[in-house]
């Protein structure tokens, strides 16, 4: 069967990010995905980064007010997220929401950060073959291009209907091996990690930024924990009982067809 | 000998146990009696609004 390619619109997404300013705060999460995304956002709306977030808490550097989480599957309130989500979430820049088609198998491939470039019209076409791997090597967005011959066309259909003509050509002329070893060599997968109020990570941005001319960094400020959260997973068959909860549930992301990962406010 | 259960009654065995099951959110965050569950949603509320 093959999937319909209709070129996705921007404006049906909700407008709220074209309004950010210096008076938003970013919150990050624990991995290059967030940072990247945030690294973007503060080059071309001058937001800052005030709080982290992973899962099992969530800590403020600065006064925090006006937030928007960033690759961030939050159950209300503003954020950029790449999964697919139990809560729908009408203030969320997600791309699953455009897709009609609403089985976990046609969901978004991609990372947040190609999200974020791609509403801002970064000219894709203009990069190297190495920035373009890294790009979509960021949350393993590589991967069903090389998986079955449905994942390969529903990663296609992504890349050819967000008009990402420049992946498309690299990836046929790329083997699964050697996005290995770009991650190796950036440390891709590193997470991020808040040891005594500091941010950690082995994640090499510096080398990252030397590739893209970029100026991404950790905050270096000390964080102190607001909010400690409980994470559960469920299956598909015990989510029909959730009929209860969407109050406390901070962000929920289904991470495979049969099962929703939810982290609930402590 | 071998028991042969027909994949129509696990079927019919899961969607009883569905409709049976209660998953109290609730209860997993801590909140035990209505005054903690309350007290959990005002705090919830309150981060929420944070990114209105």
């Amino acid at each position: 069967m093959r999937l319909n390619v209709k070129k996705l619109n921007r404006d049906s997404l909700p407008d709220w990010w074209q309004g950010l300013n210096t008076e938003n705060g970013l919150i990050l999460t624990n991995d290059l995905d967030s940072l990247f995304a945030c690294a973007v956002l503060k080059k071309i709306y001058g937001c800052n980064i005030v709080g982290f977030y992973d899962f099992k808490q969530m800590a403020f550097c600065d006064k925090p007010k006006n937030l928007v989480g960033v690759d961030l599957d939050m159950s209300r309130g503003k954020c950029f997220s790449n999964h697919k989500t139990y809560y729908q979430n009408d203030n969320a820049i997600n791309l699953n929401t455009l897709q009609p088609d609403t089985r976990y198998g046609r969901k978004y491939p991609l990372s947040t950060t190609m999200l974020v470039l791609w509403l801002v019209n970064y000219p894709f076409c203009r990069l190297t073959d190495e920035q373009l791997k890294v790009l979509i090597s960021i949350d393993s967005g590589y991967l069903w291009h090389y998986g079955k011959d449905w994942n390969r066309e529903v990663h296609a259909w992504w890349l050819e209907s967000m008009g990402l003509d420049a992946f498309t050509d690299m990836l046929n002329r790329t083997s699964k091996d050697e996005f290995e070893v770009i991650k190796k060599k950036y440390n891709l997968d590193s997470t991020i990690q808040l040891h005594a109020g500091r941010l950690h990570s082995a994640i090499r941005v510096d080398a990252i930024n030397e590739l893209f001319g970029f100026d991404m960094e950790l905050p270096k400020d000390i964080f102190k924990t607001h909010t400690y959260f409980k994470n559960i997973q469920l299956l598909t068959w015990q989510r029909g009982k959730l009929n209860d909860g969407k109050d406390i549930c901070f962000s929920n992301a289904m991470v495979s067809k049969d099962s929703v990962k939810l982290s609930l406010i402590q | 000998m071998k028991i042969r259960i027909s994949k129509n009654y696990i079927a019919t065995r899961k969607i009883k146990y569905k409709a049976n099951a209660k998953i109290n959110l609730y209860a997993y965050a801590g909140a035990k009696t209505t005054e903690q569950k309350l007290q959990l949603i005002q705090k919830a509320d309150s981060i929420f609004k944070l990114f209105e």
